[in-house]
C-alpha cells in the first residue's frame, strides 16, 4: 500500500469511527422510562383473591406435662363455658449444697412470684390460699395436668392471700423446715438421691373460688434466713400443676373449644395442591379461624367487670405424625404462629412459603396439621372457635392471593 | 380490579407487545441505506437476503486466472425509540426514551458453479419483540372495603428466527430464480414481577415462555433487461414470496419460589389458559420491485411489500384480539443509489457509496380501527476497502410510527446499522499460457 493509498484508507477508518462513535453516544446517552401507553397495552394479569373452606375439623385431647413449664397456676374459678376450675400447685425446693449453711434457728419462706397480667377470673378477687405438705413424691418432669396430688389436709405448712400483688412471701412452718433441714445438714453421699425419692414438697391448695394465678416458676424460690450467717435463696427444684375440671358443658353449637394445656386441639387436613389453590403464582396464602367473641365475652357478662379469662395472644400451627402426638405439640416445629387479631377476631396463619413448597415436593399423606393455643406454659387459656358449620364468614377457610394471567 | 392509565412504562417499541413482535424484513446492508428491501437488486461483493434468485449472481472475474467470491455479511444495529402519548397528567404528554441494542442477520453466500448456481446460508431475524411494561392493580382484600395496590411489570424479549438454507440459479444473462428452506424457530418470553404495596404479601415472579419450530420456503425470480433506454442501463424486476410458515410451539409458564434463605425452586406448568401446545401461523408474504440503474454510478429503486397478517394464528393468544388488532401490512419505498467509487478517483468523497430513500408502511398493527403506520427515511454510507472487496456498509434512519389518537403512541424513531461485508475468492483456475 503506498503512501496515498494509506492516507485515504486512514482518513475512511477515522470517518467512519467519528460518525459510528457520535451517533452510539447520541443514541445510548438518551434513556429515559417514561410513561406512556396507557390505552392498550394492558398488563394481562389481575391479582385474585380466593376462598377455600376448611373441612373435616377433629377435636383431640390430651392429659399432658404440667410440671417444670415457665408457670404452674393456682386458683379456683367457675367458668361458665370451660367448667369449674381448681388448679393446685406442686413445688419442691432444690438441696442445699454441703458447704451451705442451714442453722438450727434459721427461718425458712416460700416467695412467689405472681402473674399479674393472665389472670383466670376476677382480678380483684382476693384468693386464698393453704400451703400443704403433699405425701407422695413426684418429679417435675413426669407430672401431668390430671394427677391429682395426694396430701392430708390438715397438714397444713402456711396459709398466704393474694389479691393484686406481683409477689409474697409466705413463712413456712418450723416442723416443714426441720424435715428439709434433715436432708440439707446431710453428710451422707447419697444426700441427693436419698432428698429426691423421700422429700415431697409442697402443694398450695385454692380455699377460696375467684381467679387463677399463674406462678412465675424462675423468679419462685425459697430464702433461708440464717440469724446469723447469709441468707440463702434456694431455687425450686420440680414444680408443676393439676387441673381438675367439674361441670364442663359441650361447645356452644357451631363451635369447637380449645385450651392451651392440650386439654383440647384440633386436627385436619388441607389440600394444597396446584389443583385445589388454582394457581402457582402465590403471592399469600392465610389460613384463618374465628373467635366466636360474642359467646366467650356474653358468657362473662352477669360476672364483675374485673372478671376475664387469660389474654390470648397467638395460636399455633404444626404438621406433624399423629403417632407423636401430644408430646410433639410441645417439642415440635411450628409451622406458622398466629397473632390474634383484635378487630376481625381472628387467628391468621401464613402459609404461603409452606404452600409454595408443597406445590413442589406435596405433602406426606401420613401428617395432619394441628392447631393449639398458645404454647403450654403453665398458664391456662381457653378459647370457643367457629367450626365449618358456623356461618360462611366465620368459618374456617384458606385465603389464596394470587397473580392471574389474563391473556383473552 | 382496575388498571391506572398514565403508570405505565416501556422499553423498546410498544407495538412489540402484541403477537409474535415486530416483523423484521429480509433486506441487505445496501437496501437498509435506502429503507428497501433489495428484492429487485443485487450489488457486486454485497450479501443479501431479500431474493434467492441473486445468490446465483455471484461475482467472478477473468485476471490471471477464474475466480468468484465467497460473500459473508453480518453486523449490529442500534435504535432508539421515544413513545408520546397524550394521557400524561394535567393533559400533558406522557414521554418514554429507551434504545435497543441487536444483531442483525449473519448470512454467508457461496458460487457453486461460475456464472450459474450459488448457495446462501443465514440466520436472521424474522420478528423481534423487546418491550417492558409497568402497570397497577388494585382490588378489594378485605371485608371491610380494604383496597390494596400492586405494581406489575412485564418484560418482554424475544422473537422468531430463521435458519435458512438456499440456492439460486442464474438461468441466463436475464433470468435467475432462486429457493431458500429454512428452520423456524420461535423463542419468546415475558416476564411478570408482581410487587405488593403492602407488607405481608410475597412478591411474585413468572415467566411465559414460548418455543416452537416450523419450517418455511421462499421463492424468488429476478428478471434483468439491458440497454433498456440506453448503453449500460438496465432494468431490474425482482419478485420474492414467503409461504406461510406454521410454527408447532408449546408454552409454559415458569414460576421461582424461594423455599428458604438459599433455596430457589422452579415450578413448571404446561397446561391451563394460553398454555400447552399450539401453533403460531406466520403469514403469507408478497415483495416485489423494479431497480432502473441508469449507469454503474447511478440507480433508482421502487420496492413494495405485502404480509398477510389478517391470517395470522396464535394459539396462545398472549393478549391478542386478532380481529381488532391485526391487518394485512403493506410497505413501499424508493431510493437512490449513487457510487462514485466506480469511477476510480481519488478524491476524498468519491471513494465511497452513497445511498438514501424513503419508505412508508402501514404497518401489520390495527388497533381499534387504527393502523399504525411508519415513514421512515434513509440514509447509507459504504465504505469499500481499498485492498479487497469487502466493504462495511453503515446505514442511518429516521422515524415515524404511531398516533397519539385513541390513547396509542407516537413513535420517533433513530437507529444506525453497521454491517461488515466480506468479500473473498474461492475459486482461482490459473489460465493456462
Amino acid at each position: 500500500m503506498n503512501t496515498a493509498q494509506y492516507r485515504a484508507l486512514a482518513s475512511r477508518n477515522i470517518l467512519f469511527l467519528l460518525l459510528t462513535s457520535c451517533l452510539t453516544f447520541l443514541i445510548v446517552g438518551c434513556e429515559d422510562p417514561g410513561v406512556v401507553g396507557g390505552g392498550f397495552t394492558d398488563t394481562n394479569t389481575a391479582v385474585k383473591v380466593d376462598t377455600l373452606m376448611v373441612n373435616g375439623i377433629e377435636t383431640e385431647s390430651y392429659n399432658f406435662y404440667s410440671g417444670n413449664l415457665t408457670y404452674f397456676s393456682v386458683g379456683q374459678f367457675s367458668d361458665p363455658l370451660f367448667g369449674d376450675m381448681k388448679a393446685t400447685g406442686l413445688i419442691r425446693p432444690q438441696l442445699i449444697s454441703t458447704s451451705s449453711e442451714m442453722a438450727d434457728t434459721a427461718n425458712m419462706k416460700l416467695r412467689l412470684v405472681f402473674n399479674q397480667d393472665v389472670i383466670y377470673g376476677d382480678s380483684l378477687h382476693t384468693a386464698e390460699f393453704d400451703i400443704i405438705e403433699l405425701n407422695q413424691v413426684w418429679r417435675g418432669n413426669a407430672w401431668n395436668l390430671k394427677d391429682e396430688p395426694q396430701f392430708d389436709e390438715n397438714a397444713t405448712v402456711a396459709s398466704f392471700t393474694v389479691e393484686k400483688e406481683d409477689s409474697i412471701e409466705v413463712d413456712l412452718s418450723e416442723s416443714w423446715m426441720q424435715a428439709y433441714r434433715e436432708f440439707a445438714t446431710s453428710e451422707a453421699a447419697d444426700r441427693d438421691s436419698t432428698y429426691r425419692i423421700n422429700f415431697p414438697g409442697l402443694a398450695i391448695v385454692p380455699k377460696s373460688s375467684g381467679k387463677i394465678i399463674p406462678i412465675d416458676a424462675q423468679e419462685s424460690d425459697f430464702i433461708i434466713e440464717n440469724p446469723e450467717s447469709d441468707t440463702l435463696q434456694v431455687s425450686a427444684r420440680d414444680w408443676a400443676y393439676s387441673l381438675d375440671r367439674a361441670n364442663v358443658s359441650a361447645a356452644p353449637s357451631q363451635t369447637f373449644k380449645l385450651h392451651s394445656t392440650f386439654e383440647q386441639v384440633i386436627n385436619f387436613d388441607l389440600d394444597l395442591t396446584r389443583e385445589n389453590i388454582g394457581s402457582v403464582n402465590l403471592s399469600k396464602v392465610e389460613l384463618v379461624f374465628y373467635e366466636d367473641r360474642s359467646e366467650l365475652d356474653g358468657s362473662l357478662s352477669q360476672m364483675p367487670p374485673s372478671t376475664g379469662r387469660a389474654p390470648i395472644t397467638s395460636a399455633r400451627l404444626q404438621l406433624v405424625e399423629p403417632s407423636n402426638i401430644p408430646i410433639v405439640l410441645q417439642t415440635g416445629s411450628i409451622l406458622s404462629n398466629a397473632n390474634y387479631d383484635e378487630e376481625e377476631g381472628s387467628y391468621r396463619f401464613d402459609i404461603t412459603s409452606f404452600t409454595n413448597s408443597v406445590l413442589i415436593d406435596g405433602i406426606p399423606s401420613e401428617l395432619k396439621f394441628y392447631v393449639s393455643l398458645e404454647t403450654n406454659s403453665g398458664i391456662i387459656r381457653s378459647s370457643l372457635i367457629h367450626d365449618e358449620e358456623a356461618p360462611a364468614e366465620k368459618r374456617p377457610k384458606i385465603i389464596v392471593t394470587y397473580v392471574q394471567n389474563q391473556e383473552s | 380490579m382496575a388498571q391506572t392509565p398514565g403508570d405505565q412504562a416501556q422499553t423498546g417499541s410498544i407495538y412489540s407487545k402484541i403477537g409474535v413482535g415486530m416483523p423484521v424484513d429480509f433486506t441487505s446492508s445496501s437496501a437498509d441505506g435506502m429503507g428497501a428491501l433489495g428484492v429487485s437488486f443485487n450489488e457486486t461483493n454485497v450479501a443479501g437476503l431479500a431474493n434467492p434468485a441473486t445468490w446465483g449472481n455471484m461475482a467472478c472475474f477473468e485476471r490471471e486466472g477464474m475466480g468468484c467470491f465467497a460473500l459473508a455479511s453480518g453486523g449490529f444495529s442500534l435504535e432508539h425509540v421515544q413513545g408520546t402519548d397524550n394521557l400524561g397528567l394535567n393533559g400533558s404528554s406522557g414521554r418514554t426514551e429507551s434504545s435497543v441494542f441487536s444483531a442483525n442477520h449473519f448470512q454467508l453466500q457461496l458460487p457453486v458453479k461460475k456464472n450459474r448456481i450459488g448457495i446462501s446460508a443465514s440466520i436472521t431475524p424474522l420478528t423481534r419483540s423487546n418491550y417492558s411494561i409497568i402497570g397497577r392493580n388494585t382490588w378489594a382484600s378485605g371485608p371491610g372495603g380494604q383496597v390494596d395496590t400492586a405494581t406489575v411489570r412485564n418484560v418482554g424479549s424475544g422473537g422468531i428466527n430463521s435458519l435458512e438454507l438456499g440456492f439460486g440459479w442464474e438461468i441466463n444473462r436475464n433470468i435467475s430464480v432462486g429457493y431458500a428452506g429454512s428452520l423456524v424457530l420461535a423463542s419468546m418470553e415475558k416476564d411478570v414481577t408482581t410487587v405488593f404495596q403492602e407488607s405481608g404479601y410475597q412478591t411474585v415472579e413468572y415467566s411465559m415462555q414460548t418455543s416452537g419450530t416450523g419450517f418455511g420456503n421462499r421463492f424468488g425470480a429476478l428478471i434483468t433487461l439491458p440497454n433498456v433506454l440506453k448503453q449500460r442501463d438496465y432494468l431490474r424486476i425482482g419478485a420474492a414470496v414467503n409461504l406461510p410458515v406454521v410454527i408447532d410451539a408449546k408454552r409454559t409458564q415458569k414460576s421461582e419460589k424461594q423455599l428458604g434463605t438459599n433455596t430457589i425452586e422452579t415450578v413448571t406448568v404446561s397446561d391451563g389458559q394460553g398454555l400447552g401446545s399450539g401453533e403460531l401461523r406466520l403469514p403469507l408474504e408478497l415483495s416485489g420491485g423494479l431497480t432502473y440503474q441508469i449507469n454503474p454510478r447511478l440507480s433508482f429503486t421502487t420496492e413494495a411489500l405485502y404480509e398477510q397478517w389478517s391470517d395470522f394464528g396464535y394459539d396462545f393468544n398472549s393478549g391478542l384480539r386478532k380481529e381488532e388488532q391485526l391487518g394485512d401490512r403493506y410497505k413501499a419505498a424508493f431510493g437512490i443509489r449513487y457510487f462514485p467509487f466506480v469511477s476510480g478517483s481519488n478524491k476524498f468523497l468519491s471513494r465511497f457509496k452513497y445511498r438514501a430513500g424513503v419508505s412508508y408502511d402501514t404497518g401489520h398493527l390495527n388497533i381499534d380501527g387504527k393502523k399504525i403506520e411508519t415513514i421512515l427515511f434513509s440514509a447509507g454510507l459504504g465504505v469499500p476497502s481499498p485492498n479487497s472487496n469487502s466493504s462495511v456498509d453503515i446505514s442511518f434512519h429516521y422515524g415515524l410510527r404511531g398516533t397519539e389518537a385513541q390513547n396509542l403512541v407516537k413513535e420517533s424513531i433513530w437507529g444506525v446499522k453497521l454491517s461488515i461485508n466480506l468479500a473473498e475468492l474461492v475459486f482461482s483456475q490459473p489460465k493456462l499460457q
